[in-house]
């Protein structure tokens, strides 16, 4: 009975594990089959999208000439009255600008009406694509946007197309037109309106470009031979280069400065004495996408600007004074004398040090009784005084007519010297002395005392170990 | 025969109208009926992935592995998704810009992968086809009414056609997602009005031929 029980239980142990393995046998193979139906399904598609991809494949010409249609088309609507319309090549240099956007096509119709496709950055990523009409006047006659990018909301601005910025001049200030609920849409029309607007003004030559006539500006100023030219840093990390020109005997310079790591470039500062014209000319790309970062960028460049514009002006200044009697003094210090150095006789007003060594020293003398003052720069280079020049003068009716008329022979008397001369004044005449040199007494005095005064002062330099 | 096809196309048109009552494919739903013939092309493109993609699943039910069934409908649906897109590029250029990227979300139709799921791969070929159309052109009926509301409200036109002047009278909120969301949901709430009072009205009818004949067999038990 046992021994049943054994062959019975070996019996069924030996079916159960007959049926596992038949089991996994089973399921090896459905799965083996599922995988081959799957492969088989994949192949017979692919088959038949490789068919159809032949059947409706569409050549290269095909597209471009579908492109081709749907852009004039496009054109047609935006500018009716197109005719003849030629594609103009892009000028690559003006065809992005990290502000507003960029230019994608150009298109000039007979009439010498131009249709610039712009992209206008708006918000978070998004922009939108606009072609734009601008007339030979440089106004905008119509707008039309061909491509709404990420911007959502294009169709509520596509309404007001025919009433914004209709007659408008082209401009890169031109003002943005909020559509409420549509901002970043808005933003993007008004950046691309700004784009075809600098591409038009910088290439096409339409309309005022103020920036383009300050470029024209330096082009001109580097052209020309006459010019101070050096370059410095102000600090480590902002460095320029100033230029000088005394053409029409208006003094202007340029800044061409960056400031080392990254995005706040700026890349040219133009200002001009007379005019006060400033402008601050941004390129590249300032690495940032929100218009309040740019706007904070162009903000701080124009403080830049100013804050060099500051620096430099005095040097300039005097440097461009300078030029009058010495043309090839390089300006290395100015120093302003604000206290001391200031007697009776005569007083030191600032020096100009050269990259030579040369200074130029503006000292005032005083001619004594109630008679007036004289200004004039000594130039003094290796403790000899090489130049001198009567800068203004003040109450000395004899100073034009008889010192002036003998300059030339006057200041001999002084050049050559060394600084430790000491010119003696000549004795006044209501003092009942000998008249002096000229028969202008006064003034010679006046010019006298401010040479002394000034060689004193460079002396006194010289003796502390060069400038201070 | 007749029967089952008539039931085919009540479900498919009406019944389990895939837009307004299953609310299934919202997303093209939403986004593409802006305008009418937007509405009709995406339709029509889904009816032709529903008829094609029902009647080779259908064929090949017995032969799909269970385990495998959800790959195979996606790799099967994929491919005539892919095919209408080949034929719209070369023929309806303008068609496949509009529609744009909900011509290929059409393989994720929940549509045509339900009817795939719980149809095509239970039921006979003919049937299967017959079921793809219905449901089509429910779908095809339902997003083109809506995209005709939508364009004749928002855009005063209709099929592309300007009606009337679109500055003197259009209520630019219809062409907006919202605007959507707000005709879909009137839309939905409209057609299940009227479905479940037809639906009602029905009933009543079949329950009053009931009782009906209820009486007439219980009269002539009693004259018997």
């Amino acid at each position: 009975m046992a021994q049943e029980v054994k062959d019975v239980a070996a019996e069924t142990a030996e079916t159960t594990a007959s049926n596992e393995k038949a089991m996994k046998r089973g399921t090896v193979l459905q799965a083996l089959k599922a995988i081959a139906v799957l492969v088989v399904i994949c192949l017979v598609c692919g088959a038949l999208l490789a068919l159809c991809n032949d059947i409706f494949y569409i050549s290269p010409e095909e597209r471009a000439r579908r492109e081709e249609a749907k852009i004039n088309a496009a054109l047609k609507e935006v500018y009716p009255e197109l005719s003849n319309p030629e594609t103009v090549t892009i000028n690559k240099q003006y065809a992005a600008n990290a502000m507003y956007g960029s230019v994608k096509k150009v298109v000039r119709s007979e009439d010498g009406v131009y249709i610039i496709a712009a992209e206008g950055i708006g918000g978070y990523g998004g922009s939108i694509t606009v072609l734009v009409v601008i007339g030979s006047d440089a106004k905008i006659i119509n707008w039309k946007i061909s491509d709404v990018g990420g911007e959502t909301y294009a169709n509520d601005v596509s309404k007001h197309q025919g009433e914004w910025y209709i007659g408008e001049q082209i401009s890169t200030d031109i003002a943005l037109i909020k559509h409420g609920g549509a901002t970043m849409t808005s933003t993007a029309l008004n950046n691309a309106i700004k784009m075809a607007s600098y591409y038009a003004m910088n290439v096409l030559n339409l309309g005022s470009n103020p920036q383009k006539d300050a470029e024209d500006a330096i082009a001109a100023l580097l052209a020309d031979t006459d010019y101070a030219d050096y370059t410095f840093a102000v600090n480590s990390d902002l460095k320029y280069r100033a230029a000088l020109s005394d053409e029409n005997n208006a003094m202007s310079y340029f800044f061409v400065g960056s400031k080392e790591g990254a995005s706040e470039t700026l890349d040219a500062y133009v200002y001009n004495v007379e005019t006060e014209a400033k402008v601050v000319i941004l390129k590249g790309n300032l690495g940032y996408t929100a218009r309040h970062e740019q706007d904070a960028v162009i903000a701080k460049s124009e403080d830049i600007a100013d804050e060099l514009v500051t620096k430099v002006q005095d040097l300039n200044y005097y440097e461009f004074k300078i030029h009058g009697y010495l043309e090839d003094f390089r300006l290395a210090q100015y120093i302003a004398i604000t206290d001391g150095w200031d007697t009776d006789d005569a007083r030191i007003n600032s020096v100009c040090v050269g990259e030579d060594g040369a200074y130029v020293v503006n000292a005032t003398g005083k001619g004594g009784f109630a008679s007036g003052t004289v200004t004039v720069n000594v130039v003094i280079k290796d403790g000899v005084i090489a130049d001198l020049n009567v800068e203004s003068h003040e109450s000395q009716s004899y100073l034009s007519d008889h010192i002036l008329n003998i300059w030339d022979t006057f200041k001999m008397l002084f050049v050559s010297n060394g600084i430790d001369t000491k010119f003696d004044t000549t004795p006044p005449v209501d003092e009942g002395s000998t008249p002096g040199h000229t028969g202008a007494t006064y003034s010679e005095n006046a010019i006298i005392r401010a040479v002394n005064y000034a060689c004193e002062y460079v002396k006194s330099l010289t003796e502390q170990g060069g400038t201070n | 025969m007749k029967n089952r096809i008539r039931e085919i196309a009540l479900d498919g048109t009406i019944r389990q109208n895939p837009t307004f009552r299953l609310v299934l494919g919202t997303c093209p739903t939403l986004a593409v009926t802006t305008t009418a013939f937007n509405s009709l092309g995406m339709g029509l493109a889904v009816t032709f992935v529903l008829i094609c993609s029902n009647v080779i699943i259908s064929l090949l039910r017995n032969v799909i592995p269970d385990r495998v069934r959800i790959p195979c409908f996606i790799v099967i649906i994929a491919t005539f998704v892919t095919i209408v897109r080949m034929f719209m590029e070369a023929y309806i250029p303008d068609l496949y810009e509009s529609l744009g990227v909900f011509l290929s979300l059409i393989v994720v139709n929940c549509i045509i992968l339900g009817r795939a799921e719980s149809y095509a791969s239970h039921n006979p070929v003919g049937y299967s086809a017959l079921d793809g159309l219905f449901m089509g052109l429910g779908f095809t009926v339902s997003i083109t009414v809506m995209g005709i509301i939508r364009e004749l409200l928002g855009s005063a036109s209709l099929f592309g056609l300007k009606l009337w002047d679109a500055n003197a009278f259009s209520i630019p909120f219809f062409t907006n997602a919202a605007g959507a969301f707000l005709t879909y949901g009137l839309l939905i709430a409209i057609f299940n009005v009227c479905y479940n009072a037809v639906d009602r009205k029905i009933k009543h009818n079949q329950h009053g031929k009931m009782l009906q004949s209820v009486e007439t067999q219980t009269t002539a038990k009693e004259a018997e």
